[in-house]
């Protein structure tokens, strides 16, 4: 019932988290990945042809990430190699 | 209070296959409480090993009844993942976010070639859940939360069955396969309603029977 349709929305509008032109970027970047993973890198090939795409993949996920605090997943030390005491 | 559980699982698919499932497992119709996963970032470090840390959005993992005590925000997870082509072991670790004043749930996954058969590949996957007020409730709950892993795992097992399955089928067609899968991932966001521009909180607990 607003009278009016050029309210400012609040900063949490889920088109500003993800908007809809990421799906098709995360796809793209996605299939992309898999074929590396298939064809090259599980043959001992590191260069990876997706960079430009994950670049504008990374851009959306970005986004997604400070619009829900977790800003500091993006940069934190990789939980990879220490073994936890048993 | 702590829940530890280890189990062992023996996929008959070759570890590469595997690997590959594991890392497209999402979205899938056997896990529908994971409503979102996003690569947070990725690398190949410098002993050749492919880097991965995924960020999970869940429905929220408690019971309704329970909202009052722990609110219904969807739940946070993050996962690391280190996969080395040499050695063939692909290691996953997973840990809560969301309410971790409260709880933390920590999972770690092992992917390893099969010791008899080259052509398996041997799963272990420890898991551990640890509340921080013992109470009467809390232990009620805690439990529920082991009840709650294995179903969750026996689904995620399946789901990887499944997908290792049309990884096999399409092995000698890579693009058909490519774009069978993203039809299937978009007949299946469809069904499912778990890729939309908002989050969605429709998780069907009853995936495993008809």
């Amino acid at each position: 019932m607003s009278p009016s349709t050029s309210n400012v929305q609040t900063e949490k509008e889920p088109q500003e988290e993800w908007p809809s032109t990421c799906d098709k970027v995360k796809e793209s970047y996605e299939d992309c990945f898999f074929r590396w993973y298939r064809e090259s890198f599980l043959k001992g090939v590191t260069e990876n042809p997706c960079e430009e795409l994950w670049r504008a993949y990374e851009r959306c996920v970005k986004r997604l990430a400070s619009s829900r605090n977790l800003e500091q997943l993006l940069t934190s030390d990789w939980n990879v190699d220490e073994q936890k005491a048993a | 209070m702590v829940k530890r559980e280890v189990q062992e699982y023996v996929y008959e698919h070759p570890w590469e296959v595997v690997t590959e499932a594991s890392l497209r497992k999402y979205p899938n119709r056997w896990c529908p409480q994971v409503q979102r996963v996003e690569t947070l970032k990725r690398e190949v470090d410098s002993r050749g090993r492919l880097l991965s840390r995924r960020l999970f959005q869940g429905s929220n993992p408690v019971p309704s009844w329970l909202h009052w005590l722990i609110g219904s925000e969807p739940a946070y997870a993050v996962e690391d993942s280190v996969i080395d082509p040499k050695q063939k072991t692909m290691v996953l670790r997973l840990n809560s976010i969301s309410l971790r004043n409260l709880v933390e749930v920590d999972e770690t996954c092992t992917y390893r070639v099969h010791s008899e058969n080259p052509n398996w590949t041997v799963l272990q996957q420890e898991w551990s859940c640890r509340w921080k007020e013992p109470t009467g409730m809390i232990s009620a709950l805690e439990n529920l939360s082991v009840e709650r892993f294995r179903k969750t795992v026996s689904n995620g097992r399946q789901a990887i069955k499944e997908i290792c399955d049309d990884i096999e089928r399409a092995a000698d067609s890579v693009t058909l396969f490519a774009k069978e899968w993203s039809d299937r991932l978009g007949d299946a966001a469809r069904e499912w309603g778990v890729v939309t521009d908002e989050p969605t909180c429709n998780a069907r607990q009853d995936a495993s029977s008809h």
